[in-house]
């Protein structure tokens, strides 16, 4: 790092330049049904540098990596290539944020206490405790934890750093009935390890993977109201999300602008929508961007009107924003009035696992194919699979409800239930 | 050019295996190192970066007896050699708890192979002025098609990979580039955005862009003609699959379900269908990084294994799957040089390379004069696979209506195609003679691990469920 640091500071013909440094130490285990196959460790860094040059009032880049091996002659060639380079991509002048924050952000965590591959095996028993039900088995296994340095800097005074660590887990269950198996797939992460937690969630995905051997197929439907939860309502809220990135006013790719009423004929809830730079729990949190920008709230949509956009510094510069909110990795929902039990009061269809929900703004679809659902005809529940719902998006957001159970994941925190009316099931 | 970085390393990576081969039965260093540029040009700016596929970095592969072990590590010199090296016997020791439940494994077998494997680009090579001035062009022309394209957009992206492999007994070395041209425009008028894009891909510079120039006007009109898209009507279709939805289903529906990682997991039904009837008669499909030539052709795997062109499905029944080396060995099969990682920092799984149905002996129109009501579906938008229980998900940009054997003229988008593999694979009445490749794409295994992939085929008829 010293060796680049010094190459820029002596590089010429550079008005400004940038570096994200990232180091990470992991260690993984991966198992096949309840048996180690494969253990894994790596200790890896790279450096991505980014370098500006001005010409003409307007500000030229070019970016490149830069690994251990380089020493400063390399690095200094490497910098004069990139300066070339950049005089070919003037655009409109930016500036480079300058330093708000140069803390050094350590995000507690319990798996720093011990070394990781003790740590790992505990979490690999907390897995497997899960593993002795009927007929049911884990698959697959994969657990990586891991510690990242991350640091920015920029020419203009930016020093901030992070440190934290996390683990991300895949476990794939599998029920047999009869001569069929069946499978679903569930992700799992966190910062903090509680064995009895994480046994407990393994435990509740056998048990869907379980309904789903028990599902029947789903009959075609013109209308049901349809629950989403977990991943699939962030999804649903997260198509505003890339739409109000200053980056699509900026391409004229945006379909809403500041003050635009998302909801001009709601029936449903309000929405209210934020971005938070820091959600305890939520992996993605972060206090600085990889630009170097201090990240603070952002309210993006209120009571369905768009109050603001977000995105990076360089594209907020260009829209003439005077502070640029940064990458915020949070989408923070308010919840709604609802209860989970007040949308089970009637006929109801609960979308538990997709294939992968398109929850499209510009072409209005709503849908996917659906491999465990709940119907509720208005008497009994029961599990059902094989089918794929459609619903018009620019309708659902006027008529959905969201519920006031709330959940955390990796870049949401809000209403972990949406209610969408009038879903056609195929 | 051959990494001169690389090469550097070469002895001191062979040295390392020598030391840690005292203690384990097999140990293998896998060194990768891939440079390139991305370019682009758009309305509204340009910029230029690295490539997104860029690494530089080593990954020990060794059997400690009882398991598989690998250590990844950015770096080695004559100075860190003696630190790498108990790293690599340090950071990979597990609790007993956990070694005494493991999977029966052996040392992979170490033959003795030497070669060096080099495919330079062809023809002229373009500067950085060059090809700016060949992206401006694109995206003015894309510009000018229309006032309703709002932003055009033209990109260039290049890697070049070079990577050596080394055990006791063998020692590979490889170099390949893969060049890519897209294209996008994306156009507005008052029914929304709507946006489309392509691309050309080869491995020279030349022939990307000529690929990339001629797809312009298709690009720009297919935009605009997006923005009068309606919403499918859901139902069950006669549809024709254009080469790119044609390898949308052979990768997703079918293709990951035959990755025998999953055999060794139990996760793939297919493992019952063998030698058994899953497709088709008219069905034939392969893989490999030698079936085809496209972005996912190298020369040996991330295993050191030598490229294949696998066979999978013959007159619709299945013959085989394809392989990484430490599933093989659990399997007792040979491996189908099908190992590949994201990057030297990620463990190594059986992936697919260049997947594609084989063409047959109709014709396009034909096919379309076949169909009383239905849909022909373009451009791969995206595909999630359910190896275990064959349900589909693919997801196309978009469908041109057919009725009496004509387009209509209506455009429906997007197109979500669902149900069950067997059912579509068997319902394939019509393959036609055409085979095109659509060598620039980014496969996940689950959700994670992403690797370069090619797909394509013929045209084919088939019936589906479409909403």
């Amino acid at each position: 790092m010293e060796q680049l640091l010094n190459a820029l500071k002596k590089a010429k013909n550079i008005a400004a330049w940038k570096v994200n440094a990232t180091k990470t130490e992991s260690c993984e285990l991966f198992y096949v049904q309840k048996k180690v196959e494969t253990n894994r460790a790596t200790s890896t860094v790279d450096y991505s540098v980014t370098i500006y040059v001005d010409v003409d009032g307007k500000r030229g880049q070019s970016s490149f990596t830069v690994y251990p091996y380089m020493g400063e002659e390399e690095i200094a060639s490497l910098i004069e290539e990139n300066v070339f380079n950049a005089q070919f991509t003037l655009n409109a002048y930016f500036d480079l944020p300058h330093p708000s924050d140069n803390a050094v952000h350590n995000v507690e965590s319990n798996l720093a206490e011990a070394p990781f591959n003790e740590i790992i095996g505990k979490i690999g028993e907390a897995i497997m405790k899960a593993n002795d039900v009927e007929n049911a088995s884990l698959s697959a296994t994969e657990i990586f934890l891991y510690k990242d340095n991350v640091r920015v800097i920029n020419s203009s005074g930016v020093d901030a750093s992070s440190n934290t660590y996390s683990c991300k887990i895949e476990t794939i269950p599998n029920y047999v009935k009869g001569k069929e198996e069946f499978e679903l797939y569930k992700a799992i992460s966190f910062a903090t390890f509680n064995p009895a937690e994480l046994t407990e969630k393994v435990a509740e995905v056998i048990s869907l993977v379980r309904d789903r051997a028990n599902a029947e197929q789903m009959k075609p439907l013109d209308s049901i109201p349809v629950i989403l939860e977990d991943e699939e309502a962030a999804e649903f809220f997260g198509a505003f999300y890339y739409d109000l990135d200053y980056r699509a006013a900026y391409m004229h790719s945006n379909l809403f602008s500041i003050g635009d009423n998302l909801q001009p004929n709601r029936e449903g809830d309000a929405l209210n929508v934020k971005l938070l730079p820091f959600v305890r729990g939520a992996l993605a949190s972060s206090y600085v961007d990889s630009d170097g920008v201090s990240l603070k709230e952002v309210t993006l949509i209120k009571d369905g009107i768009v109050t603001s956009r977000h995105g990076s510094f360089r594209f907020g510069y260009y829209l003439g924003e005077k502070e640029p909110t940064g990458m915020v990795p949070i989408l923070s929902v308010a919840p709604g009035k609802s209860s989970f039990g007040d949308f089970k009061k009637g006929p109801y269809l609960r979308c538990v696992r997709f294939s992968g929900i398109q929850a499209d703004l510009y072409s209005g679809f709503l849908g996917g194919e659906v491999r465990l659902g709940y119907y509720f005809d208005g008497e009994k529940e029961i599990p059902v699979t094989g089918f794929s719902i459609q619903a018009n998006f620019n309708q659902a957001r006027q008529t959905f409800r969201s519920s006031k159970e709330e959940v955390i994941l990796d870049r949401y925190s809000g209403p972990k239930y949406v209610y969408i009316p009038g879903v056609k099931v195929l | 050019m051959y990494s001169q970085y690389l090469s550097s390393r070469h002895d001191l990576c062979k040295e390392l295996v020598e030391r840690l081969s005292k203690t384990y039965p097999f140990v293998s260093i896998l060194g990768k190192h891939v440079t390139g540029k991305s370019i682009q040009v758009t309305t509204v700016n340009t910029n230029i970066g690295d490539t997104m596929e860029k690494q530089c970095g080593f990954v020990c592969k060794f059997f400690n007896g009882q398991t598989y072990s690998e250590y990844s590590f950015s770096e080695i010199t004559p100075e860190t050699i003696d630190q790498i090296e108990a790293d690599i016997r340090n950071k990979t020791i597990l609790p007993e708890s956990l070694l005494s439940n493991h999977v029966p494994l052996a040392p992979m077998e170490d033959e003795p192979m030497k070669g060096e494997f080099f495919r330079p680009v062809e023809g002229k090579i373009f500067s950085t002025a060059e090809i700016l001035e060949k992206l401006t062009a694109i995206k003015d022309k894309i510009q000018a098609f229309d006032p309703r394209i709002v932003q055009a957009m033209a990109s260039f992206s290049l890697y070049e990979t070079s990577a050596f492999f080394v055990t006791k007994n063998r020692d590979l070395a490889q170099n390949y580039t893969w060049i890519t041209v897209a294209e996008m425009a994306i156009a507005r008028d008052e029914n929304g955005v709507k946006r489309n894009y392509d691309f050309g891909a080869s491995n020279s510079y030349e022939q990307s862009f000529e690929e990339a120039e001629a797809l312009i006007e298709k690009v720009c009109q297919t935009a605009l003609d997006l923005l009068h898209a309606e919403m499918i009507e859901p139902g069950v279709y006669d549809i024709i699959t254009d080469p790119s939805i044609t390898g949308l289903i052979a990768h997703e529906a079918f293709g990951h379900g035959v990755e025998m990682d999953m055999f060794v997991k139990n996760r793939a039904k297919s493992r019952e269908y063998l030698n058994k009837r899953v497709a088709s008669p008219l069905v034939e499909m392969h893989d490999g990084a030698k079936a085809t030539f496209s972005c996912a052709s190298y020369f040996f795997d991330d295993d050191g294994v030598l490229a294949h062109d696998t066979l999978i499905i013959k007159d619709g029944i299945l013959q085989t799957g394809i392989s990484d080396a430490v599933s093989a060995l659990q399997l007792g099969t040979a491996p189908t040089g099908n190992g590949r990682r994201e990057s030297y920092k990620r463990k190594a799984y059986t992936r697919m390379t260049n997947t594609f149905f084989s063409p047959g002996s109709s014709t396009k129109e034909e096919m379309i004069a076949s169909v009383k009501h239905g849909y022909m579906l373009f451009q791969t938008d995206n595909g999630m696979e359910d190896p275990k229980n064959w349900n589909i998900q693919c997801v196309c940009a978009y469908g041109r209506e057919i009725k009496d054997g004509k387009f209509t003229g209506k455009i429906v988008s997007p197109v979500v195609m669902s149900g069950y593999v067997p059912d579509l694979l068997e319902s394939i009445s019509m393959v036609s003679k055409d085979f095109v490749i659509e060598g620039s794409g980014h496969c996940g295994k689950g959700y994670k691990e992403w690797v370069t992939v090619s797909d394509g085929g013929p045209y084919l008829k088939a019936r589906c469920k479409l909403g």
